[in-house]
C-alpha cells in the first residue's frame, strides 16, 4: 500500500516535469517491481510486456479504427454531416450550435477520437457561426463538448484500450456506448437552447430551408450512414468481431475518401504515416501503463482496497460515487488516456467484487468502462487542462482559452446531469448489449 | 505530427523517410489483410491460413516503426500543466534531462528484446498455424528500439524544442 502510494507520489513529479507519461510509467513501474520482487524478475517483466503488449490480435483494432477515422475526415465527410444537420436545425434560435452538436455525434459514429472529432468539425462548423455572429463562447463550447463523443459513441479507440485492460468483450462496450451518446447528444442541444435563452443574441436563427433541400442534404450523408450501420450493425449482430468490423471500417473509410477523389498517393500516404504515429504513441503509453499496473497490483494496491470497502460495508454506489470524485479531481491534472489506463487497474478489480441491485454480474464491467469514459469526456473539457479547449484554442488563437471554457460551463453542467442518469439508471447503458446474444 | 528540427540533417531525415515508408506499407498490409481475411471468411468460407499471426506481427512491428518517429518529434504523450512556470533556459535545461531519461529507458528496453530475440533464437520459438520464426521480429523491434535510443541521445547533446508542440498534432 505505502508502496503504491510512494509510486503514484513519484510517476505525478516525473509527469509534472513533462517526462512522457508512457516513460514516466515504465520507470516507476520497473523499479518498484524491481525493489520488491528482484531487478531480475522486473527485467523480464518489461522484456515481456515491451514484446507481447503489440502482438495482439485484438488491439489491431486501434490502428485500423485510427484509419479509418483519418480517411474520413480527410474524405470530408463532417461537411455533409454538418449540412445535414442545419437543414433541419439551423433556422432556430442557437440552431447552428444545435447542428455542431449532432454533427459532432454523427462524425463520432466514424471516428473514435474525441480530438480528431472536435478538430474537424471545428473546421467546418466555426466559419459558419461567426458568419451569423453567434458567440465565439457558444460556438467553440458546442464543438469542444461535442467533440467529446467521439470516445463514447463507438468505434471508440479508449474502449478497447478499456475492454483490453479488463479483458470485457469489446463488442458489447462500443454497443453499450450509442444511447449513452444519443442522450449525450439530446442534453448538449439542451445546453445550446439553455445558452441563447439566458442570451438571445448569443445565437441568432439562420436560413430555413425547405423539404426538397433537406432532403438532399440527408440523402448526402448516406456514407457515414451506411459505414456506420455496416461496423456497428455487424458487430451488434454478432456477425463480426470487432476486429473484423475494424478491417472493413479501414477499407469502407480508403473507398469512401477514393470515391470522393481526395486521395493521391501522396494523402494516401501521409494518412498512414499519420496512423503508424499514433498507433505507436497509444501502445507505448499502453506498454507504460502496463509496466506500472504491474508493480501496482503486486505491492497489493488493489487487493488492499477491494478487501477494506468488502469490511467497511459501505452501499456500492458509494463507492462507485468516491471513484467518480477521483476521476473528476484527476481530469484536473492529467491527460484523459493515461487517466484512464493507470486508474481502472486499480479500480476495476474493486468494481468487480461489488454486487450492485438491477444489473446483470456480467454486464458490470460494461457499465463501468461507459461510466468511466463519460467521466474522461468530462475531463476534456474541465479547466485548467480540456485538450478539446486547447485544440480549439490552438485552431483559433484568437479566441481566449477563458472564453471558451465559459462557453463549455452549460454543456459540462449537463454532463454532470447525464453521468448521474447513467449511475443511478444503468440501463441506459446496459439495454442494448443485454440484447445480445 | 510535425516533423523535427533535427530532421533538417540529411541522414536523420532519410532514415526518418525510410521508417515513415515501411510503416505505411506494414499497416497498409495490415488492413488489406484483415479486409481480405473477413471477404474470405463470409464469401468464400475460408479466412486466410494464419491471417491472425500474421496480422499480430505487423502490429508488433508497426508499433516499433513508429517508435524512433515519435521519439524525434516530441510525439509521446505528455502533460504540459507547468510549461508556463519554467523560464526558458530552464525548460532547455529540462527537455534535456527528460530525453536522458527516455534514452536509458529505450537503452534498456532495446538490450532486453535483444535478450529475448536471443531466447527465440535459442528455443527455436515460431507461430503455431504459420511456424513463422518469431527470432526476426523481435531482432526487428530490438533494433528499431536501439535507433531510437540513438536518436533520444542526440536529442540530450542538441537540446529538443525549437517550438512548443501544438495540441492539435495528437490524435487522441
Amino acid at each position: 500500500m505505502t508502496a503504491s502510494l510512494l509510486g503514484f507520489a513519484v510517476l505525478l513529479v516525473l509527469i509534472l516535469v513533462r517526462v512522457p507519461i508512457a516513460f514516466a510509467m515504465a520507470l516507476v513501474g520497473y523499479v518498484g517491481f524491481a525493489l520488491l520482487v528482484s531487478w531480475s524478475a522486473a527485467g523480464s517483466m518489461v522484456a515481456g510486456t515491451a514484446y507481447e503488449t503489440g502482438v495482439s490480435y485484438t488491439l489491431s483494432v486501434v490502428p485500423l479504427f485510427v484509419l479509418m477515422g483519418n480517411f474520413v475526415t480527410r474524405a470530408g465527410l463532417s461537411d455533409e454531416l454538418y449540412a445535414a444537420s442545419n437543414a433541419f436545425l439551423g433556422h432556430r434560435r442557437g440552431g447552428l450550435a444545435m447542428a455542431t452538436v449532432v454533427a459532432c455525434g454523427g462524425f463520432s459514429a466514424v471516428c473514435g477520437s474525441s480530438i480528431a472529432t472536435a478538430a474537424t468539425m471545428a473546421r467546418v462548423t466555426i466559419p459558419s457561426m461567426r458568419r451569423y455572429r453567434y458567440s465565439d463562447a457558444l460556438a467553440t463550447g458546442a464543438i469542444a463538448a461535442g467533440g467529446t463523443l467521439g470516445i463514447l459513441i463507438p468505434p471508440s479507440v479508449v474502449l478497447v484500450l478499456f475492454g483490453h485492460m479488463t479483458e470485457t468483450d469489446i463488442g458489447k462496450l462500443f454497443i453499450a456506448g450509442l444511447l449513452p451518446g444519443i442522450l449525450g447528444v439530446l442534453l448538449y442541444m439542451a445546453a445550446v437552447k439553455i445558452t441563447v435563452w439566458r442570451d438571445p443574441s448569443a445565437g441568432p436563427p439562420a436560413q430555413r430551408s425547405d423539404l426538397e433541400a433537406r432532403w438532399r442534404a440527408v440523402r448526402n450523408t448516406w456514407a457515414v450512414l451506411a459505414l456506420f450501420v455496416l461496423i456497428i450493425g455487424g458487430i451488434y449482430g454478432g456477425v463480426f468481431t470487432p476486429t473484423e468490423a475494424a478491417g472493413i471500417g479501414a477499407m469502407g473509410g480508403f473507398l469512401i475518401a477514393l470515391a470522393r477523389r481526395r486521395l493521391t498517393f501522396g494523402v494516401l500516404v501521409e494518412i498512414l504515416i499519420e496512423t503508424v504515429q499514433t498507433t505507436a504513441m497509444l501502445f507505448f503509453v499502453l506498454i507504460g501503463a502496463i509496466i506500472f499496473s504491474n508493480f501496482i497490483s503486486y505491492a497489493g494496491l488493489p487487493d488492499t482496497l477491494t478487501a477494506w470497502i468488502a469490511e467497511l460495508h459501505v452501499a456500492p454506489l458509494l463507492v462507485i460515487f468516491v471513484m467518480l470524485c477521483i476521476y473528476l479531481l484527476l481530469g484536473c491534472i492529467l491527460e484523459s488516456l493515461s487517466m484512464i489506463l493507470l486508474t481502472v487497474p486499480v479500480f476495476y478489480p474493486v468494481v468487480a467484487g461489488l454486487q450492485f441491485t438491477g444489473i446483470e454480474p456480467e454486464l458490470v464491467m460494461v457499465w463501468f468502462g461507459i461510466i468511466v469514459v463519460v467521466v474522461t469526456e468530462i475531463s476534456l473539457i474541465t479547466p485548467p487542462i480540456g485538450m478539446n479547449v486547447f485544440v480549439l484554442k490552438a485552431m483559433h488563437p484568437d479566441i481566449a482559452t477563458g472564453t471558451i471554457f465559459r462557453g463549455v460551463t452549460p454543456f459540462w453542467l449537463l454532463d454532470i446531469v447525464r453521468l448521474a442518469a447513467l449511475v443511478l439508471l444503468p440501463g441506459i447503458a446496459l439495454y442494448l448489449p443485454s440484447l445480445m446474444a | 505530427m510535425k516533423t523535427a528540427a533535427l530532421e533538417r540533417v540529411k541522414i536523420v531525415r532519410l532514415i526518418t523517410r525510410v521508417l515513415e515508408w515501411l510503416g505505411a506499407a506494414v499497416l497498409a498490409a495490415m488492413m488489406a489483410l484483415t479486409f481480405i481475411d473477413v471477404l474470405g471468411r463470409y464469401l468464400f468460407s475460408a479466412p486466410v491460413p494464419g491471417g491472425f499471426e500474421i496480422t499480430e506481427l505487423l502490429l508488433a512491428a508497426m508499433i516499433y516503426f513508429g517508435l524512433p518517429l515519435i521519439t524525434l518529434r516530441d510525439g509521446h504523450i505528455t502533460v504540459d500543466l507547468l510549461e508556463g512556470l519554467f523560464p526558458g533556459w530552464l525548460r532547455e535545461l529540462r527537455d534535456r534531462f527528460v530525453s536522458l531519461l527516455v534514452t536509458v529507458a529505450l537503452g534498456y528496453i532495446a538490450w532486453r528484446l535483444f535478450g529475448k530475440a536471443g531466447d527465440f533464437v535459442h528455443y527455436n520459438d515460431q507461430t503455431a498455424v504459420l511456424n513463422i520464426p518469431l527470432a526476426p521480429v523481435c531482432y526487428t523491434m530490438a533494433t528499431l528500439a536501439t535507433l531510437s535510443t540513438l536518436l533520444a541521445a542526440i536529442l540530450v547533446v542538441t537540446g529538443r524544442r525549437i517550438a512548443a508542440p501544438a495540441a492539435e498534432d495528437r490524435a487522441l
